[in-house]
């Protein structure tokens, strides 16, 4: 069976990204990379570190309001 | 020597990982002292929960198979190699010393590694790193790191 189309979906053959990124035509955006290379090493560890903390915390809040 | 996620995370790739992938000397003494710690971790195989807490035994640390493991200070991946033909001993001279707080020095995988180890094994989930990668080396070796 087909998928219904949806008239007011935008079309995603035409779709671009909304706000090209600058410095790169692969997608990655350089200035997160650039300001991730600022850090050191510790600091690196430090915010995945805090990125894990806050995804099992926002998980876990989740999970209560069930 | 850490590889995967965690290694390319403390070298400037911003991705978030989960699990901590390593790849221990095979050398007896330093097995010993890896299972010891195994235990005050109170490591088990993730593939038995929750019927089941199977921890790894000192034989299991030997030879090539991945040990995929839960402790508690979170997911801990060992491999015996990181690919066909990347054991511990063909990974020296592709790390990278990074100092830590307190004097501690993590041995990683270096990123030009990563990234080749990637492109080798060519599954979807590292294809789909790979830009990200190869665009944190580029500004590292432009950076002169």
């Amino acid at each position: 069976m087909c998928p219904v189309s949806d008239a007011s979906s935008p079309d995603p053959v035409g779709m671009r990204p909304v706000a090209p990124l600058p410095d790169s035509d692969d997608g990655v955006d350089v200035t997160l990379v650039r300001w991730v290379l600022s850090l050191s090493p510790q600091e690196r560890l430090g915010l995945l570190q805090a990125n894990a903390d806050a995804l099992v915390r926002l998980r876990d809040e989740v999970a209560s309001k069930r | 020597m850490v590889i995967g996620g965690v290694s390319a995370a403390l070298q400037g790739v911003p991705a978030l990982t989960y699990d901590l992938d390593v790849v221990l000397d095979p050398e007896q003494e330093n097995l010993d002292r890896a299972i010891e710690l195994l235990r005050e971790l109170d490591a088990c195989f993730r593939e038995h929960l929750p019927a089941k807490r199977l921890r790894p035994s000192r034989a299991d640390l030997d030879g090539p198979g991945a040990k995929l493991l839960v402790t508690s200070l979170g997911p801990l991946d060992i491999l015996g190699e990181l690919a066909t033909g990347w054991s511990h001993a063909d990974l020296e001279g592709r790390t990278r010393n990074l100092s830590l707080e307190d004097g501690l020095v993590l041995r990683v995988l270096d990123l030009a590694s990563l990234i080749e180890v990637k492109e080798a094994v060519g599954r979807e989930k590292d294809r789909a790193v790979l830009p990200l990668y190869r665009r944190v080396l580029l500004e590292r070796e432009q950076r002169k790191e």
